[in-house]
């Protein structure tokens, strides 16, 4: 044990130091972010490159060919990997052609959406009194507002688009964000060392960012991802409703709502759509488990002690020297 | 000493209070806290934590200030560092009125006053190494330009308050409580300030690794010439460490003294009761001892009696004691104490 722990500070200091390849060493060890990292990356460039692979037009409608199950079941064939929808559309096609949108929209408005609310209850928080009470306010006003008339008044006036469902989500969904950083930052603003921060004569910019936006960085990652979920099929509820994705384009809410009405008959249409969400959300959870843990340095030094303990017990095992000694 | 450290334009003897000019006076401060709103647009209830509160510290000196919870200990030290504003009374730092000194002002004058926090524990950054947390001040102050260009100077100062010479890239978790006190006191000396404010540095820390601090703090003083507000509820090392002591009592002081005077010679009922309070380190003396217990309310912040604020529990008290406030009055040349009777 004695081996280890001078060694533990500055190993974990290392990476600090803004290297990259330190950290893709550090991101490598932790399979489990190395694996959400690889499925955030594929999908992105699957997004990207999917109008060029994808084996069918997405729009393209066939009626002889409906409702075909997916290849391994009984009536599924090899032309129609994960089988074909009510009017004939290759659903794989489709997953491919629907992760744009489904990414796009669920990333942007979770960024846009959390700026704006960090940024409210950042300012919330850290000023008090009547600030705090006058902007805390417009929160519960907002929140009251039922949020899909809001959508309804917003489309109907500047008429739907991939822009302004992005912005119309933004509307809707910053409240919660505000309300967490806000109490957040009301704790932390109590702490001796933000007080130390500000008698040292750190400007309140700095206090801010520098010493209370780093406490925000685990729950806002947990908040943002289960917000992504919810961007997601608030986005095919919008588009069911005409009011978010207009045909011939697609995106996974888009399929899974339209899939609901076949799911005793096709369950590959609200299948599959639904699996690539829950997958993206995975991935993007163990990544951002990963990048949790990278931004605490207390986190840091454990995974570290961790993954050298491992390391020992594997090394013990194989070749039986006396480690432990 | 390094160059870099012995910038403080410091009096040759520090410790013996000579006749200079203070450092720090306090006239007449005092200070109230919202209590609660009632309602959005009306006026919030006040408390007075701070009354008429009146001191001086000399450049190189301690002024040891004593209290009980919520006498208003750690309130001076926020008011006197313009960290709460006053309701009252002038705060004069090198002669400057710095009482309603706002903003950039303020920030600049953090140069020349600092604080060393009670909690080690809290006070420093979990997320920021030691290196960054005592260049933090250089940086903030433009002295700086990153923490890599303080190195040499913080390894100076890690070195001046007793911390490992490997202590840049470490976080603050990986030192003990005594440590982290270093690394606090490292932080507040970064700015090469004149006059510290320690808000009970020890009381957190192990008996023993309190020895330790106490003596860093004094031999700082020594070597750069600071003046201390030294506040604590430790009476004896209030008395190792201080020239002179103040005792507050429910918002007032009641008593200030060199500290010889005040220890073998209290002159106010509250200050002999917190004296005879003092364990002495001797069965047989302890036991001969007489404990002065005084019964009687503590006040209550949000309603103080009238007159003295003692009255209610001294023995010496009378009608007058519970009507007027008694001054604080000079008894001999260091020695003022505010009581009708002595």
């Amino acid at each position: 044990m004695a081996v280890i722990s001078p060694a533990v500070p500055t190993a974990a200091a290392k990476p600090r130091a803004g290297s990259f390849s330190a950290l893709a060493a550090e991101l490598w060890h932790d399979k489990a972010g190395l694996f959400g990292f690889a499925i955030i990356v594929l999908l992105i460039v699957l997004a990207f490159i999917a109008p060029l692979i994808t084996p069918y037009d997405p729009a393209l409608q066939s009626v002889a060919a409906r409702l075909k199950p997916p290849v391994w079941m009984a009536k599924g064939s090899w032309e129609h990997l994960l089988g074909t929808d009510h009017l004939g559309r290759d659903v794989l096609s489709r997953v491919m052609a629907g992760a744009r949108t489904s990414l796009i929209v669920g990333v942007s408005v979770v960024l846009l959406a959390g700026s704006f609310g960090v940024l409210v209850g950042l300012f919330a928080g850290f000023k008090g009194g009547r600030t705090d009470a006058v902007l805390m306010r417009l929160v519960d006003i907002q929140v009251a507002f039922p949020g899909l008339l809001m959508i309804l008044l917003i489309v109907s006036v500047i008429g739907p688009s991939m822009t302004t469902m992005i912005v119309v989500l933004a509307i809707t969904n910053w409240m919660i964000y505000a309300r967490v950083v806000r109490g957040i930052v009301l704790s932390v603003r109590q702490t001796p060392y933000v007080e130390a921060a500000e008698v040292i004569g750190c400007k309140p910019a700095r206090v801010i960012f520098k010493h209370i936006l780093p406490n925000l960085t685990s729950p806002l990652l947990t908040l943002g991802i289960l917000e992504f979920t919810n961007i997601v099929l608030a986005e095919a509820a919008m588009s069911f409703l005409g009011l978010g994705v207009q045909p011939p384009a697609t995106s996974w809410g888009l399929d899974v709502a339209n899939g609901k009405d076949y799911i005793f008959v096709a369950w590959w249409l609200i299948t599959f759509p639904g699996l690539s969400i829950s997958v993206t959300v995975l991935a993007i959870n163990l990544f951002a488990n990963w990048l949790r843990v990278t931004t605490d340095p207390q986190e840091r030094e454990k995974r570290f002690a961790r993954a050298k303990a491992a390391e020992r017990r594997r090394a013990g095992r194989t070749a039986p020297t006396p480690v432990e000694a | 000493m390094s160059a870099a450290l012995s910038m403080t334009t410091a009096p040759a003897t520090p410790g013996l209070a000579t006749a200079a000019d203070p450092i720090l006076s306090v006239r007449g401060l005092s200070v109230e806290y919202e209590a609660s709103r009632p309602g959005f647009w009306s006026k919030p209830t006040r408390v007075q934590a701070l009354r008429d509160i009146s001191f001086d510290i000399r450049p190189g000196e301690t002024l040891g200030l004593v209290g009980e919870s919520g006498s208003g200990k750690t309130t001076i030290g926020r008011a006197v560092l313009r960290r709460i504003d006053t309701s009252d009374g002038r705060i004069l730092f090198k002669g400057q009125d710095i009482t309603n000194v706002r903003g950039e002002a303020l920030r600049k004058l953090r140069r020349h006053m600092q604080l060393v926090f009670q909690d080690p524990y809290a006070s420093l950054n979990p997320r920021m190494r030691v290196l960054d947390i005592v260049a933090e001040p250089l940086i903030v102050h433009g002295i700086v330009r990153s923490a890599e260009e303080a190195r040499d100077q913080i390894g100076e100062l890690l070195r001046l308050t007793g911390l490992p010479r490997d202590a840049h890239d470490r976080f603050p978790h990986a030192f003990s409580g005594g440590q982290r006190q270093r690394i606090g006191i490292a932080r507040a000396l970064a700015l090469k300030p004149e006059f510290i404010v320690a808000d009970e540095p020890v009381s957190a820390l192990d008996v023993s690794v309190r020895a330790q601090v106490v003596n860093l703090l004094q031999d700082l003083q020594k070597e750069l010439g600071l003046a201390y507000l030294f506040i604590a509820h430790d009476l004896s090392v209030v008395r190792h460490i201080s020239h002179r002591v103040a005792i507050l009592h429910s918002g007032r002081l009641v008593e200030i003294a060199d500290r010889d005077t005040l220890y073998e010679n209290p002159l106010h009922p509250y200050t002999e009761a917190l004296l005879s309070a003092v364990p002495v380190p001797h069965p047989r003396t302890q036991r001969a001892r007489k404990r002065l217990i005084y019964k009687g309310d503590i006040p209550d912040v949000a309603h103080w009696p009238t007159g003295c604020h003692f009255h209610a529990r001294c023995p010496h008290a009378t009608e007058r004691c519970s009507l007027q406030v008694p001054p604080l009055v000079r008894k001999a040349p260091d020695h003022q104490v505010a009581c009708w009777h002595r």
